[in-house]
């Protein structure tokens, strides 16, 4: 399990969300988010946009079966590649 | 014997008055790429977005900027009102229904001020899209112009 602390100012709106979808989408495992003990399945873009994470939010990111921290970090890094413009 | 039951087709309306305007011409990979999902988008003419099809709206980002309706066929379908639009912080839109909330097709969801949001320099179309693509055979779009409720896509159901 990695915590995680979503920097981009706009939170994780579609951009950053549907690469996190597309990661875990990869995975044969189980991926979730967890917010607030509110737990998602990564792989759906609408529950992953509904937990509506904001700048400066805590997020545990949660992937099961093998390669689970390859994931865990693939998914870290898309949150934290900041969408600036 | 093997038989198939008929597969359900289900029709989406449009949220807006305005023109169709094809997926691959949106300015933002997210959507032209077809990331999160297939569909079509809708270049608006008037001010109320309304659902695009009976459901229940799970989903409504915090900034107002797009919402999700869940079909009662079981489609996921994101509307995302603008371009970039999650940047206004929801200044200009006005949320008209709760999370939660059953909705009929054409039932208004979110009042829009398009000037506001052109005098920022965002672009105003608005992504239709099913985001559960794996539940789904087929999608034929339409193009043209279009009013609330009218026909924008047709879906078919594994």
């Amino acid at each position: 399990m990695k915590k995680v602390k979503i920097m981009d100012k706009n939170g994780l709106h579609a951009r950053p969300a549907s690469e996190i979808v597309s990661i875990a989408k990869n995975f044969t495992g189980e991926v979730f988010l967890r917010k607030d003990g509110v737990k998602c399945n990564a792989k759906s873009i609408m529950l992953v946009m509904g937990l509506n994470l904001m700048f400066g939010d805590m997020v545990d990111v949660i992937a099961l079966g093998d390669g689970s921290d390859e994931i865990e970090a693939a998914i870290e890094a898309a949150i934290q590649n900041i969408d600036e413009e | 014997m093997m038989f198939n039951s008929p597969k359900v087709t289900v029709t989406i309306g449009s949220p807006v008055n305005g023109v169709t305007v094809g997926l691959k011409k949106i300015t933002d990979p997210v959507f032209s790429g077809r990331i999160i999902g297939d569909g079509i988008a809708v270049l608006p003419e008037s001010n109320l977005i309304c659902a695009p099809c009976d459901g229940v709206i799970t989903q409504i980002f915090h900034t107002n900027h797009a919402f999700y309706v869940l079909s009662n066929a079981g489609l996921e379908i994101m509307v995302h009102i603008g371009l970039d639009t999650v940047e206004l912080k929801g200044i200009g839109f006005k949320r008209l229904i709760q999370v939660g909330d059953n909705v009929i097709m054409g039932q208004p969801v979110m009042e829009v001020d398009f000037e506001y949001i052109k005098s920022q320099g965002k672009e105003t179309v608005i992504p239709i899209l099913i985001t559960n693509m794996e539940k789904i055979t087929k999608i034929s779009a339409v193009n043209g112009k279009v009013n609330i409720s009218d026909k924008i896509m047709s879906v078919t159901l594994k």
